[in-house]
């Protein structure tokens, strides 16, 4: 009887550390590849005691939503656990190079470069000039007081 | 037995507990050591205003008050610094790059300013009306309306497009209100040397950041030297100004705070913090 007891607690406690290593790995966000998501909360090259000790950008409930022209490819905030999934993933994200970063706004995450590989083209869709690199859509925003290529759905 | 029993049931319940403890915290942890999980206490301290528990060296108080009036005071200046900062790779190394700065001021409401380094080539222009970011290297350039004062155009840009103006704890009308925000404790650490001028090495904490500032000890009280450490993230960042240069009297032309677009340059869209971009059909992507 008191090894069935032990028994017992050695399970439930098993099944406890289960659920907390489960909720930890859960709630850590990873990029498709399993690698560091690149930190926009508050880099070092922020330089500035004053916006450099703000909350971090994107996880403050905007006071409106406005537009990011032609829709950027992003992943869907997972309200629970402040994960990330994207509806490309499969299909699409595949495709990316090698150092991509991410950029979090608003409620979702979006992938980006800081520059782009040497073979990408411009190609001209409607009045916008998109680049492409490898099957991959990208357009060009300043964000963050630089050039970044955000990847974006196929045009048309 | 009934002791066992109840020994055991007390073990499964606490180690219940700590398991649905865990699962409800915010991810980064309490402390929100990744910058992810610390908005919630940041909201909640609002009503908690850190200078009334601020353990503040008179001293330190008083030359970094000396140097916020005296730039305050002047109505155009100009400064280079050589700034050097970190970035944490993937497996925790830290790279430290650096890039040349160079911030001319005329108040209250121009802001010309150069950056030329491992990551960065690029020009920023605010004229009273407009505020230009212009990327040499990728040949883009975003410009946007803001409001009519330095001050004003600074929270702007970063409000709405997280595009800040490195070290604008400097451009602000009042540098002392901007950088004392925050500040929970001032050290007055001593004299030291920077450069071979003699300074006064200033040591503050915030909760979410330390920096220090040396000021110079002769009849200009200017920064002579800034440094962050970024403590909440992840190995600790450093961010190291050294002002190698102050004009405080330059001859600044409008022209200088009006950009021209140089043939071949792209007009971009500056990319806003708060994006909602329209819904696209799943799968369109391939």
């Amino acid at each position: 009887m008191r090894r069935n007891f032990l028994a017992m607690g050695a399970l439930v406690f098993g099944l406890a550390a289960l659920m907390w290593a489960t909720a930890s790995t859960s709630a850590e966000p990873k990029g498709h590849d399993g690698g560091h998501r690149d930190s926009h909360s508050a880099p070092a090259h922020v330089g500035s005691v004053h916006y450099g000790g703000r909350p971090a950008p994107g996880r403050v409930d905007p006071p409106h939503f406005a537009p990011v022209t032609h829709g950027t490819v992003r992943s869907e905030h997972y309200e629970r656990w402040g994960g990330y999934h994207n509806p490309y993933r499969d299909d699409y994200i595949r495709h990316f190079r090698s150092g991509y970063r991410f950029f979090i706004l608003g409620d979702a995450e979006y992938y980006g470069y800081y520059d782009l590989a040497p073979d990408c083209e411009p190609v001209v869709i409607g009045d916008i000039t998109y680049y492409l690199c490898d099957g991959v859509y990208y357009l060009p925003y300043i964000y963050g007081g630089q050039t970044v290529y955000l990847v974006v759905p196929a045009p048309g | 037995m009934k002791r066992l029993l109840l020994v055991t049931m007390a073990f499964a319940a606490l180690a219940i507990l700590f398991a649905s403890l865990a699962a409800s915290e915010p991810p980064g942890g309490k402390d929100g050591k990744d910058g992810k999980g610390d908005e919630r206490a940041s909201a909640g301290d609002k009503d908690k205003d850190p200078k009334n528990e601020a353990k503040i060296d008179p001293k330190a108080d008083k030359y970094l008050k000396a140097m916020s009036n005296y730039l305050a005071g002047l109505k155009t200046y100009s400064f280079q610094v050589e700034e050097f900062f970190d970035e944490v790779q993937d497996d925790g190394q830290k790279i430290q790059f650096n890039n040349e700065r160079q911030l001319s001021v005329s108040r209250p409401n121009k802001v010309f300013g150069e950056n030329v380094g491992d990551t960065a080539d690029s020009l920023f222009y605010y004229d009273g009306k407009t505020a230009i970011v212009y990327d040499r290297k990728q040949k883009t350039y975003a410009t946007e309306k803001v409001p009519d004062t330095i001050d004003a155009m600074l929270d702007d840009l970063h409000d709405r497009f997280d595009t800040h103006q490195t070290l604008a704890d400097f451009l602000f009308a009042d540098p002392y209100k901007v950088l004392t925000e925050n500040v929970e404790s001032a050290t007055h650490v001593g004299l030291s040397q920077v450069s071979k001028v003699k300074c006064h090495h200033l040591a503050f904490q915030q909760r979410r950041l330390d920096w220090q500032i040396w000021i110079d000890a002769g009849d200009k009280p200017l920064p002579r030297k800034f440094l962050i450490t970024f403590k909440r993230e992840a190995d600790e960042p450093q961010y190291i100004a050294l002002f190698r240069h102050w004009d405080e009297n330059p001859k600044l032309t409008d022209d200088l705070f009006v950009f021209k677009a140089p043939e071949g340059v792209r007009k971009v869209d500056f990319l806003n913090r708060h994006a909602e971009p329209p819904p696209v059909k799943k799968g369109s992507g391939k």
